[in-house]
């Protein structure tokens, strides 16, 4: 059996930072630089020699580093108010914070980007997410839980939130720039094809339309959000060519949540989580498209041992008139199992039956405890969840 | 930090005030400042003990001639109130209060002839200790005594506003050093040095000076902190485009097209590479 070396990964990660060339020191006091200070022509060490008293540092020297000095995160005012609005546990020092901000396409070195944290971040939001959705709605198909995990932290969702969180981003990243600002190498414009592309007209969407991508594949193969993972030759040439707003933004967000775990510990980074994620209202209802309901409906039916689905007139006003509303209501044996309204008799009976199908998907116990809570000391025995066996195969 | 073990020489000529008022006041720090108050003190308070060669001298002696006297073995005695009392001797437990020994103060006379030096060793903690809870007793003229040995001795003017808030808010002893400690350090020339000083101060990167350990009082909303940023000088528009990084992208483009970076001929800064380019292309 294979043994992860977790120390070792969590000291890389929280090794302190240090460049390993000569141009790391603790002179970075302050990021502001003269900008009509002579630059110095000698060689570098004695230009930084010369400078050891002065409080601030030629621009030279700050703009050959790819990102801003651990040092410089002392001195941002953008930074420390940051970590006072997110009020960030104080054990999460404003150098992690700064760290953060730093997208891998703005500095390559792992050491100094925040690719571990996002990556651990990333794993933390998928964990909380799904098991707060699958103890929430134990009977969400397999699509919609998807969706939802995409609306609670898909990579819009988590740009929204650092728009929200006020994190400005940098033109361009490097080491004259305030560590408060969200450092990415941005896309190049992508030249207009002369030529369109040939229309393939096709059903599928996959890359390989051989490769049949169905929802058992999804959760096996995919990632957390049911779509293809990128390949890893493909990430690191995208990287080298830069990365979008949102991409950066999603990366940083992830990257807090990471840093929160590390530094503070597993209970901070569930509040945080709960602060930031949990907190946001996603409409579940929503995010259902069901073709069929009529014929799920009784399909679920029959599975669940119910009698079959009856559509019977609830009320009606207005049948010879221009508009008319029906109001239908699905049946089984006595138990109405859901109510719409519509214009016509047929889409009153849809409306129905689809929320029907709606509130058997959103049934959500009154009382749930998440798996994560075993977690913590002192936890009570744990009492098992409902288990759905599954959405109606169709 | 400062060695906590301070050798105060009080050498046969003391500090006057003429000779203070023409040199700038010196730099102490808290320890001399404690070591003079200290001095001034032995000096100028009554003795009540049994060294015959004290008691003669009443209030009029001075360090630098009694040799004689064994400073270290005297103790500051406050009375009730906490104001300077006496002194008493360190190892005397039953106060004899001997007032009428003069048979020894012949010798010490002679002693006092030698003159010179004198150091003694005192440590900063025993001083501390002795003048802890101590005040100054503005009614009596013994204080004003005692206050101006000390100007004489450290040569700085005790300025009135440290006197009144030590009369006004009935500060110690202590809290008198502090205030002066921080009144003589030489004051910031501009604004932007103090408010960076403060800055520093506020973020501590700056070593803490090397005070005693007092715990601060709650602390009280700084208009420094870390969420400010101050600045060495005025922010130009070419700063702002620094902060976010775009100013190495202007540069580089203007530098392309072969532009001058930072506008104007004359408003350029003189000296700047382009500026000598663009007179060679002149020419």
């Amino acid at each position: 059996m294979k043994r992860l070396r977790l120390l070792k990964w969590s000291g890389s990660v929280l090794s302190p930072r240090t460049r390993p060339d000569h141009i790391q020191s603790q002179l970075y006091t302050f990021r502001r630089c003269l900008a009509t200070a002579a630059a110095p022509s000698e060689s570098f060490d004695e230009s930084v020699e010369e400078l050891a008293d002065a409080p601030f540092l030629p621009e030279e020297i700050l703009q050959r580093l790819p990102s801003p000095p651990v040092t410089a995160a002392k001195t941002s005012a953008k930074l420390a108010a940051l970590h006072a609005r997110l009020s960030l546990p104080s054990r999460l020092p404003l150098e992690t914070l700064a760290r953060t901000l730093v997208d891998a396409s703005a500095d390559p070195s792992i050491r100094f980007n925040n690719k571990p944290f996002a990556v651990l971040g990333n794993d933390l939001l998928g964990y909380y997410t799904s098991e707060y959705l699958l103890s929430q709605y134990p009977r969400l198909p397999l699509a919609v839980v998807f969706a939802a995990m995409y609306a609670y932290h898909g990579p819009a969702t988590l740009a929204a939130i650092a728009r929200e969180w006020g994190v400005e981003a940098a033109a361009e990243p490097g080491g004259e720039v305030d560590p408060g600002l969200l450092q990415f190498k941005r896309l190049p414009p992508e030249p207009k094809p002369e030529l369109p592309h040939p229309q393939l007209i096709s059903t599928r969407q996959e890359e390989n339309p051989k490769f049949r991508r169905t929802m058992s594949s999804r959760s096996v193969y995919d990632d957390q959000f049911g779509e293809i993972k990128r390949r890893v030759q493909g990430a690191e040439t995208s990287q080298e060519k830069g990365a979008t707003l949102q991409r950066a933004s999603t990366d940083f967000v992830r990257a807090v949540f990471g840093a929160v775990y590390l530094h503070a510990g597993r209970a901070a980074a569930k509040q945080f989580y709960n602060d930031h994620i949990t907190s946001r209202q996603v409409d579940m209802a929503s995010l259902f498209h069901i073709k069929n309901p009529t014929r799920d409906l009784s399909r679920l039916c029959a599975r669940e041992g119910f009698q079959a689905p009856v559509a019977k007139i609830l009320s009606e006003t207005g049948r010879k008139s221009r508009t008319p509303v029906f109001v239908v209501g699905i049946y089984s044996g006595s138990d109405l199992l859901g109510e719409g309204a519509g214009a016509s008799l047929d889409e009153a009976r849809i409306r129905a039956a689809v929320a029907a199908m709606k509130g058997w998907y959103l049934y959500s116990p009154t009382e749930f405890r998440l798996p994560s809570e075993m977690e913590e000391p002192g936890a009570r025995p744990w009492t098992p969840i409902l288990v759905d066996p599954g959405e109606i195969a169709n | 930090m400062v060695s906590n073990m301070l050798v105060i020489k009080v050498v046969g000529e003391t500090f006057l005030p003429d000779q203070k008022m023409r040199s700038s006041p010196p730099t102490l720090d808290r320890n001399e400042f404690l070591g003079y108050l200290y001095v001034a003190l032995i000096e100028k308070l009554p003795y009540k003990g049994q060294n015959a060669a004290l008691n003669q001298t009443e209030t009029e002696r001075t360090l630098d001639e009694g040799l004689a006297i064994d400073v270290s073995s005297l103790q500051i005695k406050l009375s009730s109130s906490g104001a300077f009392s006496h002194l008493e001797d360190k190892a005397g437990k039953e106060q004899g209060k001997s007032e009428d020994s003069t048979t020894e103060a012949t010798s010490s006379a002679d002693a006092s002839k030698e003159g010179g030096s004198h150091p003694f060793e005192i440590s900063v903690a025993a001083m501390e200790e002795q003048l802890s809870g101590a005040r100054f007793d503005f009614t009596n003229h013994l204080t004003f005594q005692i206050l101006k040995r000390f100007s004489q001795l450290s040569g700085f003017h005790i300025p009135d506003p440290v006197l009144n808030a030590v009369l006004r808010g009935n500060k110690t002893v202590l809290d008198f050093v502090e205030l002066l400690t921080q009144s003589s350090k030489p004051k910031p020339k501009s604004v932007a040095e103090a408010l960076i000083a403060k800055q520093k101060q506020a973020l501590g990167l700056d070593a803490p000076a090397p005070t005693s350990a007092k715990p601060k009082k709650a602390a009280q909303p700084l208009p420094l902190g870390p969420n400010v940023m101050v600045l060495s000088r005025r922010e130009t528009p070419v700063d702002k485009e620094k902060e976010v990084g775009r100013w190495k992208v202007i540069e580089r483009e203007l530098r392309a097209r072969g532009l001058p970076v930072l506008g104007h001929k004359v408003l350029a800064p003189q000296g700047e590479q382009w500026n000598e380019a663009l007179k060679e292309r002149r020419l």
